[in-house]
């Protein structure tokens, strides 16, 4: 425990000493400023055009913090030959988990400044405190640590990083449109082959289901969200993940490095 | 060092001139903007990798650009109905719940007199999902009454539109001209009897009362003539048909001090002044 603790701790004060984190706080006033700008565009809608458009800067952003400080640093790590002296006295699935951490923790700094800005700017703008953003942020760290799961995965698998950058981003796509790819195949299973229906929903079960965080036009709308729904995407976001690093230290500790 | 991020910067302003001079000398023709065809909404749906609410958004502002360029623009440039209400059939689509979105369509984007006709089928979807709202169903029936003279549709919209919780009464007037229009005496009765009833006492509230006991007369009075068009075959000619195949007892008096007689072109009775040679018919 001690250990990931640490590795964590390294991780996010390496993370926030990165001229990278600067770079990406500056990419973020940037949207917010375009989501404050294209809400002028609107006939009256300006707090659903900041948050709408915020929410969508706040996921690209994240995305960009799951390849770049949690892939990335894994790979330069090695590249710097620091990764062998640090596994040789840390166990390595606790070093993953202790990057992880690490990495979730830039993802949680991230959102939270991405969450409240929106909120700000939607109060300022829209002139509505559009309390259901808290929500945003936490999907928005479901989402993302999930995502940053895969890529440890794909780390410890002994996957280049170009390779790995790609397949997140793939993953990411994938694990968006899990929900309309069922409900398209849904003709083709009821019309065409049963066989296509049957594996494009092994392949949606398989695959992490982003959908199940998407819970973006309730919060618009400023609905309750239905409390099953957010029950069951909890708890598939702690055993898919649990899976991820459960897997991610399995392949580190029979890699050969 | 200090030369070469002299000549830098000079080269660069040299540009921005030369980009600036170009625009002023040359200005850009103006064009007819960029409409592309939107894809399925399924499509879309994919495209927007779960932020539906923001491409709605985005669509829904290139409705609006469309729509209010125009106001600037030479008249050569026409509005593109079909695509602007395929937009808004698409935004309609990614969040079924966007409000603006049906009542933009209902309203700001009705320009030209079919343009109703494309908004029917996205606002009665809105209305399917606000079933509260009296406002869809009101401009729904205003424009079917405004931009076609389909009165029948118009009818059943607005009065859709007053039966809703909310509904203001200030268009009860429309509504009741409407009905009138129609010929839906009996919905008119009610609608006016409605209104008396909410009148404090006065002079505006006898005014109410006789047009209710007018509408009363000449639902009876319809019902009557349809009755014996039915039995006879034929339409009437004169009012006293129906005293005569005892169909009715008395012709009322007008509680207005008009009179009731049949209209010919509009297969219906009215009150009014009677046209003369339709007398001498």
């Amino acid at each position: 425990m001690r250990h990931i603790i640490t590795i964590a701790k390294t991780t996010l004060i390496e993370s926030i000493r990165d001229r990278v984190f600067v770079g990406l706080l500056f990419f973020l006033l940037f949207l917010l400023g375009f989501s404050a700008y294209l809400s002028t565009l609107s006939l009256g809608d300006v707090a659903r055009i900041i948050q709408n458009s915020g929410m969508a800067g706040m996921a690209l952003i994240c995305l960009l913090v799951t390849i770049l400080f949690g892939a990335f640093s894994l790979y330069r790590e090695e590249e710097r030959n620091e990764l062998y002296v640090l596994l040789n006295r840390v166990p390595r699935p606790a070093y993953i988990l202790g990057r992880f951490c690490g990495t979730a923790m830039i993802i949680v700094i991230f959102s939270l400044i991405s969450g409240s800005a929106l909120f700000l700017l939607t109060l300022l703008f829209g002139g509505e405190p559009a309390f259901g953003l808290i929500w945003a942020v936490l999907w928005n760290i479901c989402e993302f640590t999930l995502l940053g799961g895969v890529a440890f995965l794909f780390y410890a698998m002994g996957i280049s990083f170009t390779l790995n950058a790609i397949m997140v981003i793939g993953i990411f796509i994938i694990g968006h449109s899990m929900t309309e790819a069922v409900e398209s195949f849904i003709a083709l299973g009821r019309f065409g082959s049963p066989l296509h229906m049957q594996s494009v929903k092994i392949i949606s079960y398989l695959m992490p289901n982003f959908d199940l965080f998407d819970f973006r036009l309730e919060i618009i709308h400023h609905e309750q969200l239905p409390l099953d729904l957010v029950g069951l995407a909890l708890l598939y976001w702690m055993s898919y993940l649990a899976a991820l690093l459960t897997a991610a230290g399995l392949c580190l500790k029979n890699r050969d490095l | 060092m200090k030369k070469s991020l002299l000549l830098t910067f000079l080269f660069y302003l040299a540009a921005v001139a030369i980009s600036y001079s170009s625009q002023t000398w040359f200005k850009n023709p103006l064009r007819d903007d960029l409409r592309l065809e939107p894809p399925a909404a399924k499509a879309l749906e994919y495209l927007s990798l779960d932020h539906r609410g923001l491409l709605a958004d985005i669509l829904f502002i290139r409705a609006i650009q469309h729509t209010g360029s125009l106001v600037w623009k030479p008249l050569n440039f026409a509005l593109d109905s079909p695509w602007k209400y395929a937009i808004m059939d698409r935004v309609t689509r990614l969040d079924p719940r966007y409000y603006n979105a049906y009542l933009f369509s209902a309203m700001g984007l009705i320009q030209d007199f079919d343009d109703i006709l494309l908004a029917r089928p996205i606002l009665e979807r809105g209305i399917e999902t606000f079933p509260e709202s009296w406002e869809l169903p009101f401009w729904l029936g205003y424009d079917f009454y405004l931009y076609q003279n389909d009165y029948a549709t118009a009818g059943h919209y607005l009065l859709m539109a007053a039966e809703k919780p909310n509904a203001p009464k200030t268009f009860f007037a429309l509504l009741l001209k409407t009905l009138n229009r129609q010929g839906a005496y009996h919905q008119a009765q009610i609608l006016i009897s409605k209104m008396a009833a909410n009148q404090p006492p006065g002079r505006t509230k006898i005014v109410y009362e006789k047009k209710a006991e007018r509408l009363k007369h000449l639902a009876r009075l319809q019902d009557a003539a349809l009755l014996f068009a039915e039995n006879e075959k034929r339409q009437i000619y004169k009012l006293d048909e129906l005293l005569q195949s005892g169909l009715i007892t008395e012709i009322p008096t007008d509680p207005l001090g008009q009179s009731y007689y049949w209209n010919e072109k509009q297969k219906r009775v009215v009150a009014g002044k009677k046209n003369i040679t339709q007398d001498k018919k």
